[in-house]
């Protein structure tokens, strides 16, 4: 029975760290700029993660231990020493990019100027992780989540061609420019293979106590938390794809994105899309928030935890202070937060091969993870993610500044 | 307490705890004595930045030193912990017969906790 | 061998190379875009979907675009009746933005029923454009 709740739990906390800023970023461009034809990325990047995300899970569950943690232990400080300064660089931009959003989202509602929230937003995330624990954060973010299923509502009620749906989850070539296409295609498995999501996913485990038993939850959790959550960024995908590229809107800024819903929903649409980037982005900047203290406090042995009272772990907690003050400036001094979240997507998808390898090759150590350790597919899985990760660091720099438009 | 150490895999950069469990960072260094013609005995465990730094690059060790002669609550770089402290070697940490609240590795934590964190509203859990 | 560099790089050069016609049409197109998003965003605003607020905020963010793309067509080299034409719809969009913006202060639906038809307008003229530019 405990299982089964967690497995709930689990798939709603998933749901919220993947539909955040950066997906809707993504996936509205993609839809408004070549329909259906982007699906395929979402696809491919979902099960990619999917494989990382069990991993991570796995490993923590088996070892009892999260991954800063581990690899510092296993590999040492100076092989930790770059992942970790380019982990640290990325949350810190996500979380910048997620500060946007959120303010993106409060402007909608009131009408009043965007950087006047930068401020407001981190503090609000910054209150919501100093006085919760860990399940209660969970739990809370994952219940909001849900109402982003209205872009699955919306979806489903504009009734799009299901064949030209289905044609979009095949790779093909692009109607348009290409340059612009595999800039799309790429910022979005920048979106969605985001580094906080796994290196998040095995601090959390530890912090609710997963043991070997839990691996097959584990996995059922990656697999439908993931799917559910790439589910919904494909209905984004699919709104924007029949409301805005009909009519020749791109997204060049989110005040284009910020009608998708009204064709769908008259009355509520408006609404529903601020309130649901709102509540996407909090939750999303909440565990980037965590997981910047957990690197910090894992890579130097600190006490650390979030059910911890904020007086028992002070330097954990001056982490994500630091971290959410930092990231609001940008969005304070007037960062446009599209702009934003795209740079942060291209250095995200650059600079992965640095932080996915050391958690790959932990997961091939049977001294550590005896059994359970990487079987044929995971492994074939991970060195196929090995070689995208590489040809995506090759490629996205200069495709961001081919491909912008 | 195994009976054979390998000192990089089982020593270096491995958790330590104290009497009570509670983490106390980690051992960021490793000082080994020589004595005559024995072999080399295991002197002390290290903690710090600067101790890191140094690992890095020496110049990075003065940087570090700098600074923190400078900024720091602590009364010296390095922390080091006698291997007499060493109460058990688990693959998960390394347990030291200390208390971690009273020992260089909480300075940071202390000043924190006293001079900010309990200044605001909530930090006990109230 | 330097010299194979120097024909590689020129023929590369002349693969990738768009007429001056061609990248002004490309560079009109964000413009077309905002103004099929004023026409949204007006046809919204006149069925209560959307707050004057959020009209206010995406006409600035449009003429932003639009001032961008007149400086893209005050530098271009391509032909004049391609840079009028363009202009003719910027200016076309620019004042009805304008008219958008005092309609809705006034709550005059009228005014922007017409806005919003001459963004139509503007932006198929536009759209138009590029279909025949891919069609070449």
């Amino acid at each position: 029975m405990k299982k089964a709740l967690t497995l709930a739990l689990g798939i709603l906390t998933s749901v919220g760290g993947f539909f955040d800023v950066g997906n809707i970023a993504t996936c509205t461009q993609a839809g408004a700029r070549f329909r259906f034809q982007l699906i395929w990325a979402m696809l491919l990047a979902t099960i990619v993660v999917i494989f990382l995300v069990e991993m991570s899970g796995r490993f923590a569950a088996v070892t009892g231990k999260a991954l800063p943690d581990a690899i510092r232990e296993h590999f040492g400080f100076g092989f930790w020493l770059v992942p970790f300064v380019i982990l640290t660089l990325i949350h810190i931009l996500v979380i910048a990019a997620e500060i946007g959003g959120m303010s993106f989202a409060l402007h909608l509602v009131t009408g009043l100027p965007l950087p006047l929230f930068a401020l407001p937003s981190a503090i609000l995330v910054w209150l919501f992780l100093w006085r919760s624990t860990f399940s209660a954060i969970e739990n809370s973010t994952s219940f909001l989540g849900l109402i982003t299923l209205c872009f699955v509502a919306a979806a489903v009620w504009l009734r799009p061609p299901i064949h030209e749906v289905l044609r979009g989850s095949l790779p093909s070539m692009p109607s348009g420019s290409a340059a612009n296409y595999w800039y799309i295609a790429v910022s979005i498995v920048g979106a969605v293979i985001a580094p906080f999501l796994f290196y998040f996913f095995s601090s959390g485990a530890v912090e609710v106590g997963w043991d070997r038993s839990y691996i097959p939850v584990n996995r059922a959790v990656a697999v439908i938390g993931m799917g559910f959550g790439s589910v919904i960024s494909i209905a984004a995908i699919i709104v924007a794809g029949a409301v805005l590229a009909p009519r020749g809107i791109r997204v060049d800024d989110f005040h284009q994105a910020a009608l998708m819903l009204t064709q769908a929903f008259p009355h509520w649409g408006f609404a529903l899309f601020a309130v649901s980037m709102g509540v996407a982005c909090f939750g999303a900047a909440v565990e980037v928030a965590l997981s910047t203290s957990y690197t910090f406090a894992q890579t130097f042995g600190w006490n650390w935890g979030e059910d911890l009272d904020p007086a028992e772990d002070a330097r954990f907690t001056l982490v994500y202070t630091v971290s959410l003050f930092v990231g609001s400036l940008f969005v304070l001094v007037g960062f446009d937060p599209l702009k934003l979240t795209l740079l942060t997507m291209f250095i995200s998808a650059a600079v992965l091969p640095f932080v996915a390898a050391p958690m790959l090759l932990l997961m091939n150590d049977r001294m550590l993870l005896r059994d359970a350790s990487n079987g044929i597919i995971s492994n074939i899985a991970a060195a196929l993610i090995v070689v995208m990760t590489l040809v995506l660091a090759v490629v996205s720099i200069p495709l961001a500044v081919m491909g912008g438009s | 307490m195994p009976e054979e150490l390998e000192i990089i895999r089982d020593l270096l950069d491995k958790q330590l705890v104290d009497r009570e469990e509670t983490k106390m960072g980690r051992a960021d260094g490793i000082v080994l004595a020589l004595d005559g013609d024995g072999p080399p005995r295991i002197d002390r465990l290290e903690l710090g930045f600067v101790v890191l730094a140094r690992r890095m690059h020496p110049k990075v060790e003065k940087w570090f030193e700098a600074l923190r002669r400078r900024w720091s609550v602590r009364k010296s770089a390095r922390q080091m912990v006698p291997w007499s402290k060493v109460l058990d070697i688990t693959p998960k940490h390394i347990q030291l017969d200390v208390n971690a609240l009273e020992t260089p590795a909480f300075d940071w934590e202390r000043w924190l906790r006293d001079h900010i964190v309990t200044k605001i509203p909530g930090a006990n859990g109230e | 061998m330097r010299r194979l560099y120097f024909f590689f790089a020129i023929a590369l050069l002349a693969c990738s190379h768009k007429t001056a016609d061609q990248q002004l049409i490309d560079a009109a197109d964000p413009a077309a875009s905002w103004m099929a998003t004023l026409q949204l965003t007006g046809e919204k605003w006149l069925d209560n979907s959307v707050p004057s607020s959020f009209v206010r905020a995406t006409i600035g963010a449009a003429q932003k675009a639009f001032d961008k793309t007149s400086g893209t067509i005050a530098q271009s080299q391509a032909r004049k009746e391609l840079r009028d034409e363009i202009k003719r719809e910027l200016e076309t969009a620019r004042a009805a933005a304008g008219d958008l913006q005092q309609a809705i202060e006034k709550n005059d639906r009228r005014t922007a029923t017409g806005a919003v038809r001459r963004f139509a307008e503007a932006s198929a003229a536009l759209q138009r454009l590029q279909q025949q530019k891919n069609r070449e």
